[in-house]
């Protein structure tokens, strides 16, 4: 099986790599260069580069302001998926009345995409008086179906013996919550921040739809405000481009394993 | 599981100790479902708040004459039948869902390609995988902005990539023109999910055991054979579970497609989700937009379990949209 | 498990970001007084006395004037406390000419700027 020759592979997997990667690679030198809209053909390289655009984009935006949106809500959305999704999960494997009803309405309620909720989500959400807030960013992201039954799966999968020989030995729950439970769970922890953060770091229909204010905007928000608002400013625009792409690629790149198998178990289980 | 006592006791005093032993857990067992109840209540409210009160109030409205400075009134199927006889622009938008979502298989079927690549056993295949991947978890708007930029009619790359090949002779305003505006949109839509598509397809490459290869290779099957015969039987529920995610992803690439087109020019790009955002928060129709959403959802519905009869009941897990 | 890897990723990018952060502006600091120096030759490149520099701010989308001052005789000008990070000069002077505009962008607001080239007057735009 292994006898045909490699280099064709490579090739073709390099080609492919480039289309990938050109798209990165674009909008990288044009927040370097700027662009003139005139001149034809386009520069392949990047002559002259320099940062100037980027200095431009900090002091024309709050960009800083967005990151802190951003990073504030994908904070509360995955420490509240984490916690209400295991609540939740280790429920679901306990029997009580009313089990099956409610694994049904999980299931059903998994049947909805949040954006055809869209409408009332926007009136109620207007009713608590959560526009333009935190909260009512975070809020209907804070618990994922999916994650829930990866955490009752997970929690299903330790043995009750183990539980039940620490309980005899004394062991306070607390302390099995923390040394055994969450040890064993880790790989459902796993992909549930990073399944949470992936949807609230990227998440822009619903910050449109309740944000009206500048000072709460997030990142891809404030993004596409500048792209309606600033036509004139090309390099500016896709240096603040990089910038926002950048702290969602380093988190990647230095969780690549985990997203890989945290986005694969989001999307096979459950 | 009440504690047992360890020493058998005297009958007489085993009785009570019975009972106390009883008592103890049904006392035991209704704190465990208060326990339980309690652990379910926030998700449940989030549910109920964000899904189920939604999804009601939303049919509600859609029979209705509502704008938030008006006070509802009954308007029966007058909604519904200015969408089905009346309004051009929901046929084609919902038309474009349908195109946008037949356009799945085909970068499913680019994904297979690249994942039968990425799973030889060739030197830096973990580095292909990262780079094929990355595209997927990166914020959607950013890749609406810089394929916008990809396309543009003047400077874009596509366009001078184009030219050079001498494919066309002058720049095409992609996304200008109502011929090419929503291919280009499927084009970066492609773009982004298709490292996605090549994960599930390689999770699904890598659980067929070496052995079957070897043994149809003895029987003297070639390559193609062999990917017939045992490769895509063997990955149909990979492949089932791409067809779902591209399902939902036409029924959910709302960001692509606000940042590229905005759903223009006229309606050419819009999807039935960007269709209901225009319509309910730039013209405040939320009534009309309610009905376009009930039979968005409808037909979500119907597709996934059209889907889900395909696959024989083995379901897929459906991603809720974030 | 791969975890302990993790996170040791996560804390070493983070604190070199913290530090290239607190490096930055450490030197932003040090380095914001908005002080603009530099001198105004003719067109034979000797000083000019007299001459009015002009700075003005650039922002995204239009020019602004923000200051005027004049050189002293060995033809040095000098700006303080602007608050700019993208802005042009200009120096003229009555009879000598007019210099052409020039572009400077600095890397933060109010950075310090001393001019390796002096403004020329008579050298760029008609009079």
């Amino acid at each position: 099986m292994h006898r045909y020759p490699r280099w064709p592979v490579h090739v073709a997997l390099l080609a492919v790599s480039t289309i990938m990667l050109v798209p990165f690679y674009w909008v990288l030198k044009t927040s370097l260069t700027g662009e003139n809209i005139f001149a034809f053909p386009p520069a392949l390289w990047p002559e002259n580069p320099h940062p100037f655009f980027y200095v431009d984009v900090w002091y024309a935006i709050p960009f800083f302001r967005y990151l802190v949106n951003s990073v504030i809500v994908s904070v509360v959305v995955v420490a509240a998926n984490v916690v209400l999704n295991g609540m939740a999960g280790y429920a679901l494997t306990r029997d009580f009345p009313g089990k099956a009803t409610t694994i049904l309405l999980f299931l059903s309620c998994m049947m909805i995409p949040f954006q055809v909720t869209i409408i009332p989500a926007y009136l109620i959400t207007s009713e608590l008086g959560l526009l333009n807030s935190h909260a009512g960013m975070a809020l209907p992201l804070s618990s994922t179906i999916v994650c829930i039954f990866i955490f009752k799966a997970a929690f299903e999968a330790i043995p009750k013996s183990l539980i039940d020989a620490a309980r005899i030995d004394g062991v306070p729950d607390w302390m099995i919550v923390f040394r055994i439970i969450m040890p064993l769970t880790k790989p459902a922890i796993a992909t549930n921040v990073i399944l949470s953060f992936i949807w609230s770091w990227n998440s822009f229909l619903w910050p449109l739809v309740i944000i009206r204010d500048e000072t709460m905007q997030t990142l891809p928000l404030g993004l596409s405000r500048f792209l309606s608002v600033v036509e004139d400013t090309t390099g500016a625009l896709y240096a603040f481009c990089v910038m926002v792409l950048v702290p969602g690629l380093v988190i990647f790149l230095l969780a690549q394993k985990e997203f890989v198998s945290g986005l694969t178990s989001g999307a096979t289980k459950g | 599981m009440a504690p047992r006592t360890d020493t058998a006791p005297a009958p007489k005093t085993r009785r009570r100790v019975l009972e106390g032993a009883r008592t103890f857990a049904s006392r035991k067992r209704t704190r465990e479902i208060g326990l339980v109840w309690l652990f379910l209540a926030p998700s449940l409210a989030i549910f109920t708040i964000y899904r189920i009160v939604p999804l009601i109030w939303n049919g509600v409205l859609s029979f209705q004459f509502w704008s938030p400075y008006k006070p509802a009134e009954f308007a029966g199927l007058y909604h519904y039948e200015e969408m089905l006889f009346y309004d051009e622009a929901f046929w084609e938008t919902l038309w474009n869902t349908l195109i946008f979502m037949a356009s799945a298989p085909v970068g499913i079927a680019l994904a297979l390609g690249v994942a039968l690549l990425v799973d030889t056993p060739i030197r830096g295949r973990n580095t292909y995988r990262t780079i094929v991947f990355m595209s997927y978890p990166v914020m959607t708007v950013a890749v609406g902005i810089i394929w916008q930029w990809l396309f543009n009619e003047k400077v874009g790359l596509i366009n001078y990539v184009l030219i050079s090949l001498g494919v066309i002779d002058q720049g095409i305003p992609f996304l200008e023109s109502f011929t090419f505006a929503l291919p280009a949109v499927i084009v970066a839509s492609i773009w982004q999910v298709i490292g996605f598509y090549m994960i599930i397809l390689l999770t699904g490459l890598q659980s067929i055991p070496p052995s079957l290869y070897e043994a149809a290779a003895i029987d003297g099957a070639g390559a193609v054979q062999r990917f017939r015969r045992i490769t895509l039987p063997l990955i149909r529920p990979s492949l089932f579970l791409c067809f779902v995610v591209g399902i939902i992803n036409s029924f959910t690439a709302f960001d692509l497609i606000f940042v590229m087109t905005g759903g223009g020019p006229g309606h050419a790009t819009d999807l039935l989700v960007t269709y209901i955002y225009s319509t309910a928060f730039r013209l405040s129709k939320f009534d009309y937009a309610a009905a376009i959403t009930v039979v968005n959802f409808l037909l979500f519905v119907a597709l996934a379990f059209l889907a889900n009869r395909l696959a024989g009941g083995e379901a897929g897990a459906v991603k809720p949209g974030g | 498990m791969r975890s302990p890897g993790l996170l040791k990723r996560f804390l070493i990018t983070l604190t070199a970001m913290a530090l290239v952060t607190a490096a930055w502006n450490v030197y932003v600091v040090l380095n914001d007084d908005g002080t603009i120096s530099g001198r105004v030759v003719d067109g034979a490149g000797n000083p000019v006395e007299g001459a009015k520099v002009t700075l003005s701010e650039r922002s995204l989308l239009v020019a602004r004037p923000r200051g005027q001052t004049v050189t002293d005789a060995e033809g040095q000008f000098a700006f303080t406390g602007h608050r700019l990070h993208r802005l042009y000069l200009e120096a003229s002077k009555e009879g000598a000419g007019r210099g052409s505009q020039r572009e400077y962008r600095l890397y933060f607001k109010g950075q310090n700027l001393e001019l390796e080239e002096p403004l020329q007057l008579g050298a760029g735009g008609a009079t």
